[in-house]
């Protein structure tokens, strides 16, 4: 291919993948995409000589207007965004500059700055980034960027040295330049195989340098500015009607779970069958007000811990308690025997809550990791309900938890629950209850129907235990109702509920919820609507399940006494598969890899790295351990490092004695090649400059003899002799008979001897 | 001596084989690199990072391809036939790329002068391909008759992006000498009366005249005027010679007696560009210039044994008594025959030419 159109060809696939990189952050409106593909293409025919060209050329001026009308529009949409600065119209005016610049290539300067504008929108996708793409779109344009850097600054070394140094007026030295720039045999497919292969080292030298580097900066102390890999939405209120709207396609990882128990599972479809019966406890609602569930905030309701903390390690363990949950202490550390086991790892949520399989019993927050900045706790809510707080560590006081941050980037705690269908729990019989213990959970709206309260009477007639009554409702809701997410609604019925119960007979799982709740509370059996997430997918590289926002799910919890609080879902059961496939099974392994190991890489990751590496070399097997300081090296290890240094330093110092050595064999064989008088002279020189007066590089032979002459030097005359033979031997060839140079060579030895 | 010898071979050991030098655009990307560093590590962009470590290895990464690309090349210098002062002269540089299978870009070679600084001219080879050789040349022009010393030629190369200049000196020691500038002779010989040796030229030597002696055949000799016998005898050609012939032997004598400054190196250039006039019309010419002798042959190689001559030729110095040694006369020396041309440094431009014929019989001393 001809060098010109390599060059060319190279450029825009260079700006296009800086482009696409930044696309894939979605901060770019579908309007700004299809025009930037537009102007891209017409770019590309806007060579200079053609016709799109020559028509460009001729607006240059409008072009020019149009730029300066942009910049100051975006400039003032900046400065109306303040105090919340919005830089992205000042993306958008660089993407129209880069296009303005395609369109407008003429010479190297234009060239340049597309490189810079390129360079810019990348360094735009890296603040911007929520997935692990970029890292494939950075990969291209490091090898890209390898290439084009080379070919422009050939195309520079072409236009400057075939062009300038020869006079302008000459037609004939810039038909040369172009014939040289039309060329195929500048660059061919091993050049760029070459070149290629250096562009992977960058990428890897960049990996090293991106590991490598200290995290210390106030960016990662302050908590950093750090973008979120992707935000889950997750309401802290309900509102029926909003969940299928919100949810239902959305493939935002909410959480990842590794679960011992399953993991272990060597059956496919028992593994499945286990996935999709976990039920991820999240948001507890006692409080149902038309169409909405909300939370009373009753200091009674309130889940409360009991905390140990770990003073190795500063780790704490939360041991769940609930108000209506009377055992004894010890009775409830026996409740750990025999949990399910989750280590789970919030990825980003809108509200921070401390997910955990139905019914979480104890929560054990990590310690703050060495080297890191910020760290997360645990904050009790509602219901048994706990929440995830993010706070700045305090290096003086590690028990010190008060420096809260508004922000949230994603936790990692374990989690040991129970079976949440199964009671298991010492609860009171309700009549045993005092009656402002479970008033929020029985509490139904005044304005409810008098249809509903009709209805729930009507399904639990002749059911006396708490259990036939649940499992009353729930049957018959399944029996008459339809699953659905493409909800209908009738406007005249006010109560949404009423409307799902009566006219549409139709709803997703927070109809179902809401309907079991009230029917429940209407017939005196006390329930709380749940909001979490059901089963996953397991991923089989990492052994971990996966959870998805679409994966929301509502049930309701109700209290049965002795059994205490039991998870009931009404909701009928759908059929969803529980396998990833392959592909997608390598993305979110990537996409953890990605937040984990880069997104969110700080001075601990560096430490943990460090010490793994350590660990592989077998430097030492505990360089770093929590509340230790790290291990000095043996005197073994510092021998062998020492004495490997040494060799090295004395290898190369070796090399370069013999590269000396063979350079003055050399010159001294080209010399010898030379005449006798020529040796004679250069002898002589050398003695001479041993006594102090050497010949300097540019003294000629006759300027040096009248030096000497002026020094008053011995033997000046005999050097005269020699000089003038010298001389006529080597500029003039002339061959110096063989008795001269003897004679001149006996005389030579009274030069600069003293007298 | 010793101390000398030691601290130049530890100037030699801290001084790189190597020389680099941050370009406009690289000094630009360092900063930009830095600014980028800065915003990374304050910012907690963990993005940054890498993006700054692309640019860091993009800079390593043009130190290890430069330093490639110089790598195994064999440079050697073409001297041109001749160079006389203040015309252009081409000097040939050409490139052998010893490397097995990487070709070298953008490679810039310059002729370094003897105080080791770079001639203002350089040349250009865009690609060498792997095992082939190019060849270029660069056009000069040396103000300065004489001996000019060139240490070695620098290669140096901006490859692959322009970020900082590499270059290494390779010793190539090599004296050029430069004859002196010729200028235009026809007139001032019409001034000097000398006219009647351009008149009586003629392409092939004139046979008229006594015969004047044998002596070996020389190029644009008549083949008609051969002597057999002697040559037989001798083994060599011999042709016989006239008394007209003899008349064609010209002695240019420069008389270097004289203040060194333009008004002497003109008549250097005038005694160069004589010489050459009349070698050029047939005439033996030989060169008295101080010391130094040329004899007269008539054949072109004497063309470069004057103008090495006069290349080298210095005006003369006084002893440490305040003498000046007599240059070796024109009348110290019988030239059969020759006529003397003595060039004498007047005025700048128009240096005084002499003609005195020194008409001796055959058996003369």
């Amino acid at each position: 291919m001809r060098f010109r159109l390599v060059h060319k060809l190279a450029s825009f696939v260079l700006a296009a993948t800086a482009f696409l990189t930044l696309a894939t952050s979605g901060v770019l409106s579908t309007v700004v995409l299809v025009l930037v593909v537009l102007g891209g293409a017409l770019a590309w025919l806007a060579d200079p000589e053609t016709r799109v060209g020559l028509l460009l050329d001729r607006c240059a001026g409008w072009l020019t207007v149009v730029t300066l009308l942009f910049l100051a529009a975006a400039v003032f949409q900046v400065a109306r965004s303040f105090p919340e600065v919005d830089l992205s119209p000042f993306l958008d005016f660089v993407l129209f500059l880069l296009i303005y610049k395609l369109c407008q290539r003429r010479g190297n300067r234009d060239y340049l700055q597309i490189y810079i504008l390129s360079f810019l929108i990348m360094l735009a996708a890296a603040w911007t980034a929520i997935s692990v793409i970029f890292v494939v779109g950075f990969s291209i344009y490091v090898v890209l960027a390898t290439w084009t850097l080379i070919l422009f600054h050939l195309r520079r070394e072409i236009e400057e040295n075939y062009i300038v140094r020869h006079a302008s007026e000459s037609q004939a030295e810039q038909v040369t330049a172009t014939r040289v720039l039309n060329s195929r045999r500048v660059v061919g497919l091993s050049f760029f195989l070459t070149t290629g292969g250096v562009a992977l080292l960058v990428l890897v030298g960049s990996s090293l340098v991106f590991a490598m580097v200290p995290r210390v900066g106030i960016g990662f102390i302050l908590g950093g500015v750090r973008r979120q890999v992707g935000i889950a939405g997750f309401s802290d209120e309900v509102k029926l009607g909003m969940h299928g709207l919100i949810s239902t396609d959305n493939q935002t990882v909410v959480l990842r779970a590794q679960i011992p128990h399953i993991a272990a599972m060597a059956n496919d479809d028992e593994r499945d069958r286990a996935i999709a019966s976990l039920y991820w406890r999240g948001t507890a609602y006692d409080t149902y007000d038309k169409g909405q569930w909300l939370r009373s905030r009753d200091d009674k309701a309130r889940t409360q811990y009991t905390v140990t903390q770990s003073p190795r390690d500063f780790s704490r363990i939360y041991l769940v308690t609930d108000a209506l949950d009377p055992r004894s202490s010890e009775g409830r550390k026996a409740a750990l025997q025999g949990t399910l086991e989750q280590d789970v790892e919030i990825v980003a949520l809108s509200h921070p809550v401390a997910f955990a399989i139905d019914r979480p019993v104890a929560f054990e927050m990590p310690p703050p990791p060495m080297g890191s900045f910020t760290a997360v706790d645990l904050e009790p809510r509602w219901s048994g309900e706990a929440s995830l707080r993010m706070f700045r560590v305090n290096p003086a006081n590690p028990y010190d938890r008060r420096q809260a941050m508004t922000e949230f980037q994603g936790a990692s705690y374990k989690v040991y629950s129970r079976d949440g269908k199964r009671g298991k729990g010492a609860g009171f019989a309700v009549e045993q209850l005092a009656p402002d213990a479970v008033d929020n959970y029985l509490r139904v709206p005044d304005s409810t129907a008098e249809r509903m309260r009709t209805l729930a009477q009507t399904i639990t007639a002749g059911k006396k235990s708490p259990v036939a009554k649940v499992l009353a409702v729930v049957t018959w809701l399944k029996q008459t109702h339809g699953y659905t997410t493409d909800l209908k609604r009738n406007e005249r019925v006010a109560d949404p509920l009423e409307d799902f119960l009566f006219e549409e007979k139709a709803g997703h799982c927070e109809y179902f919820a809401s309907a079991a709740a009230v029917l429940l509370r209407l017939s005196g059996v006390p329930t709380r609507y749940i909001n979490g997430f059901l089963g996953g997918e397991w991923n089989d590289l990492r052994k971990a399940v996966t959870v998805r926002e679409n994966r929301a799910h509502s049930w309701i919890e109700a209290y049965l006494g002795g059994e205490g609080w039991v998870r009931v879902d009404a909701t009928p059961a759908l059929a969803r598969s529980s396998r990833m496939g392959a592909l997608r099974q390598l993305i979110d392994s990537a996409e953890l890899f990605w937040g984990r190991w880069v997104v969110e890489y700080s001075a601990s990751q560096q430490l943990l790295l460090a010490q793994r590496l350590g660990r592989k070399f077998g430097i030492s097997s505990r360089v770093y351990s929590p509340g230790r300081g790290p291990t000095p090296l043996t005197r073994k290890q510092v021998l062998l490092i020492t004495g490997l240094v040494m060799l090295v330093i004395a290898v190369l110092s070796q090399r370069k004695r013999l590269r000396r050595r063979h350079s003055r064999h050399k010159q001294e064989s080209s010399l010898q090649r030379e005449q006798p008088i020529v040796r004679l002279y250069q002898s002589t020189l050398k003695r001479l400059a041993a006594a102090g007066t050497a010949r300097l590089p540019s003294e000629s032979p006759h300027a040096y003899l009248l030096r000497m002459k002026n020094q008053e030097l011995d033997g000046t005359a005999e050097l005269e002799r020699l000089t003038d033979c010298y001389a006529s031997a080597r500029y003039g060839d002339i061959a110096i008979p063989p008795e001269t140079v003897a004679q001149l060579r006996r005389q030579a030895s009274q030069i600069g001897r003293p007298a | 001596m010793v101390a000398v010898g030691l601290r130049g071979r530890v100037r030699r050991w801290f001084r790189p084989p190597r020389k680099f030098r941050l370009t406009r655009e690289g000094k630009w990307f360092i900063v930009a690199t830095l600014v980028l560093g800065f915003a990374a590590v304050n910012g907690g962009i963990n993005l940054l990072f890498l993006v700054f470590g692309m640019l860091l290895c993009l800079l390593v990464a043009n130190g290890v391809l430069s330093e490639a690309s110089l790598r195994r090349l064999e440079v050697h210098r073409q001297l041109p036939l001749a160079m006389h002062a203040g015309s252009p002269f081409l000097m040939g540089i050409s490139v052998r790329n010893r490397k097995a299978r990487i070709p070298t870009f953008s490679l810039e070679v310059e002729d370094l002068a003897a105080d080791k600084k770079p001639v203002d001219r350089r040349c250009f080879f865009l690609k060498i391909p792997a095992c082939r050789q190019q060849e270029t040349s660069y056009r000069r022009t040396l103000s300065k008759r004489g001996l000019h010393r060139l240490t070695g030629l620098r290669l140096s190369t901006r490859f692959p992006f322009g970020l900082l200049r590499r270059s290494i000196d390779v010793e190539a020691p090599a004296d050029l000498l430069v004859y002196p500038a010729l200028v235009p002779i026809a007139d001032l010989v019409l001034r000097n009366g000398l006219a009647q040796l351009g008149e009586e030229q003629s392409a092939v030597r004139a046979r008229s005249g006594d015969f004047h002696g044998l002596r070996e055949l020389r190029t644009g000799d008549d083949p008609r005027d051969i002597h057999w016998r002697t040559s037989a005898r001798r083994g060599r050609l011999f042709v016989r010679e006239f008394e007209e012939e003899s008349r064609r032997t010209v002695m240019v004598v420069l008389e270097t007696r004289a203040e060194a400054g333009p008004a002497f190196e003109a008549a250097v250039s005038y005694a160069a560009s004589l010489a050459l006039m009349l070698l050029r019309r047939g005439f033996r010419v030989g060169l008295v210039a101080g010391t130094a002798v040329v004899p007269p042959e008539a054949n072109w190689p004497q063309a470069g044994s004057i103008l090495r001559c006069l290349a080298l030729v210095q005006i003369a110095q006084a002893d440490s008594d305040g003498n000046v040694r007599p240059d070796v006369s024109a009348t110290s020396r019988s030239w059969q025959g020759a006529t003397l041309l003595t060039v004498t440094p007047a005025a700048p431009d128009s240096p005084r030419i002499e003609a005195g014929a020194r008409k001796q019989s055959r058996r003369s001393a």
